[in-house]
C-alpha cells in the first residue's frame, strides 16, 4: 500500500513539475524574445505618487505570519498570553506536561479507533 | 509498459492535462465574464470570435507579450516559477479524477490531493511577498489571515465524501479521490449521506468563494481600496499567469466538487452524449453559484469575513465531517 501511494505521489509530482517547467520556459521565451528592458520610473515601487524608499518596502516574514495569527485568534492569543505568561518556571513546566500528555492521549485514541 | 507511458504523457499534456485545462480555463473565463456582465446589465465579451468566445485568449496573449516590469526590490524569475508550479499542481490534481486516461490513484491519496490544492495558494502568497510594496504587503497579510481560517475547512470539504465512502463501502483503494468520485453521489439517497454531503456542498461553495478571492471575500486584492492588493506590482506576462492560475483554479476546484459531491457524469457514463452534457451542466451550475454570490454581494471587511467563516462555515464543515465519520455507527 505504501509503495502504491508513493508511486501515486511521484506521478503527481512529475506532472506538476513538467507542466510547471513548460509554463516557466514559455515565460522565459516570451520575455527573452521581446528584449525590452524597462528602466527609470518603471522600476520604482508603486506608492500612489508618493516617494517610497526601497528599504521600507519589505516587512519581516516573521511579522507577516505572526500578525496574521494574532489577527485571526486575537482574543485567544490575549487570553493565553495573560494566563500563561506568569514568568514562573514551574507554571511553564506544568503547561508543557499538559500539552505532551494531551498529545499522547490524542495519538492513543486515534490508534485505538483505527 | 510503453502503453502506460503513452497514456501518462497524454494525461499530462492533452487530456485532462495542459491542453484541456487551458481550453477549459479560457472557456470558463468567457462563461463567468458573460454571466457576471449580464447580471450587471452589461453585454460582456462579444467582439472577438463568435459570441466573444476568443476574448479571454486575446486578453491572455496581449498581456503575455507586454513589457515585463519588475521593481528593483522584487524578484524577477521566482514569481513566474511559482505561478507555473501552482498551475502544474492544479493540473496534476485533475489527473486524480476518474475521467483521466491514466488516473493517479492509491489508498489515502486524499493527502496527495490536499497537498496539491495548497500549492496554488502558497504560490500566490509567495508571489505577493516577492514584490514588496505597501499595498502588496497589506494584501498578502490579509490573504494569510483569511487562509488560516478557510484552508482547514477546505480540507474538511474534500474529506467529507472521501470519509463517507470509505466508512460506507468496502472498496479499494480506500480514502481515495478516485473511488469517492465514483461512489459518493450514491449516498445522497440515504438521509445521513444527504445531510453530510448537503452540508459539505454548501461549505465547499462558501470556502471556494474565499479560496478564489471572489466577492465578498476579495479582501486581499480589494480594488479601489488598496489598488490591486497582492497584485499591485504585477503587469504583462506575470499578470497573464496570475489570471491564468486563477481560471485554472476555478476549473480544477469546480470539477473536484462536481465529481466528489455531484458524481460527475453519473448516472450516465462519461463516454456517452448524455453523460458529457450532464457533466458540463453540473460544472456550469457550480460556476453559476460562485458568480451569483459574487454579483449579489459587496466586499466584506477582513473581520466580517472571518466572522462569517467562523460562525457559519466552520460549524457546517465540522457537522458534515462528524456525520460522515459517524455514518456507520448511526446507520447500524
Amino acid at each position: 500500500m505504501i509503495s502504491e501511494s508513493l508511486i501515486a505521489l511521484i506521478n503527481a509530482l512529475i506532472i506538476m513539475t513538467i507542466i510547471g517547467l513548460i509554463l516557466y520556459s514559455t515565460y522565459l521565451y516570451v520575455v527573452s524574445r521581446r528584449g525590452l528592458r524597462p528602466s527609470g520610473e518603471k522600476l520604482k515601487v508603486y506608492a500612489c505618487g508618493e516617494d517610497y524608499p526601497a528599504e521600507k518596502a519589505s516587512v519581516s516574514h516573521f511579522n507577516l505570519y505572526w500578525g496574521a495569527v494574532r489577527r485571526v485568534f486575537r482574543s485567544s492569543y490575549l487570553y493565553i498570553r495573560d494566563k500563561m505568561h506568569t514568568g514562573i518556571l514551574n507554571d511553564w513546566y506544568f503547561y508543557m506536561t499538559v500539552m505532551v500528555l494531551s498529545l499522547i492521549i490524542i495519538l492513543g485514541v486515534t490508534f485505538f479507533i483505527r | 509498459m510503453n502503453e502506460e507511458i503513452i497514456y501518462f504523457v497524454i494525461t499530462m499534456l492533452v487530456f485532462p492535462g495542459l491542453l484541456f485545462t487551458l481550453i477549459a480555463s479560457f472557456l470558463t473565463q468567457w462563461y463567468y465574464r458573460k454571466l457576471y456582465a449580464h447580471m450587471q446589465n452589461r453585454v460582456g465579451p462579444r467582439f472577438i470570435g463568435p459570441f466573444g468566445l476568443l476574448q479571454p485568449i486575446a486578453d491572455f496573449l496581449k498581456l503575455l507579450f507586454k513589457e515585463d516590469i519588475t521593481t528593483i526590490v522584487a524578484r524577477r524569475r521566482e514569481q513566474a516559477l511559482f505561478l507555473s508550479l501552482g498551475a502544474g499542481a492544479c493540473i496534476a490534481l485533475l489527473a486524480m479524477l476518474p475521467f483521466s486516461p491514466y488516473p493517479i490513484k492509491a489508498s489515502y491519496d486524499v493527502i496527495i490531493a490536499l497537498y496539491l490544492t495548497y500549492w496554488p495558494t502558497i504560490a500566490l502568497v509567495l508571489v505577493g511577498m516577492m514584490a514588496p510594496n505597501p499595498f502588496t504587503i497589506i494584501g498578502t497579510s490579509r490573504f494569510l489571515s483569511l487562509l488560516l481560517t478557510y484552508e482547514p475547512l477546505w480540507a474538511v470539504t474534500l474529506l467529507v465524501p472521501v470519509v463517507l465512502v470509505a466508512r460506507t463501502y468496502a472498496t479499494s483503494p480506500i480514502y481515495s479521490i478516485y473511488t469517492s468520485s465514483l461512489l459518493a453521489w450514491t449516498l445522497w439517497r440515504s438521509p445521513i449521506g444527504f445531510l453530510a454531503l448537503g452540508l459539505g456542498l454548501i461549505t465547499s461553495i462558501l470556502v471556494l468563494q474565499c479560496k478564489l478571492m471572489l466577492k465578498p471575500f476579495d479582501i486581499p486584492e480589494a480594488e479601489t481600496e488598496i489598488v490591486a492588493g497582492m497584485f499591485t506590482e504585477y503587469s504583462g506576462p506575470k499578470l497573464a499567469y496570475i489570471i491564468l492560475l486563477h481560471d485554472i483554479e476555478i476549473v480544477v476546484y469546480g470539477l473536484l466538487i462536481v465529481y466528489l459531491y455531484l458524481g460527475g457524469p453519473a448516472p450516465f457514463d462519461l463516454l456517452s452524449i448524455p453523460g458529457v452534457l450532464l457533466f458540463i451542466l453540473k460544472y456550469a451550475i457550480v460556476v453559476l453559484c460562485l458568480i451569483m454570490i459574487k454579483a449579489a454581494t459587496a466586499r466584506f471587511r477582513i473581520e466580517q469575513a472571518m466572522i462569517v467563516i467562523l460562525k457559519y462555515a466552520i460549524p457546517m464543515g465540522v457537522a458534515s465531517i462528524l456525520i460522515a465519520s459517524l455514518a456507520p455507527i448511526i446507520l447500524w
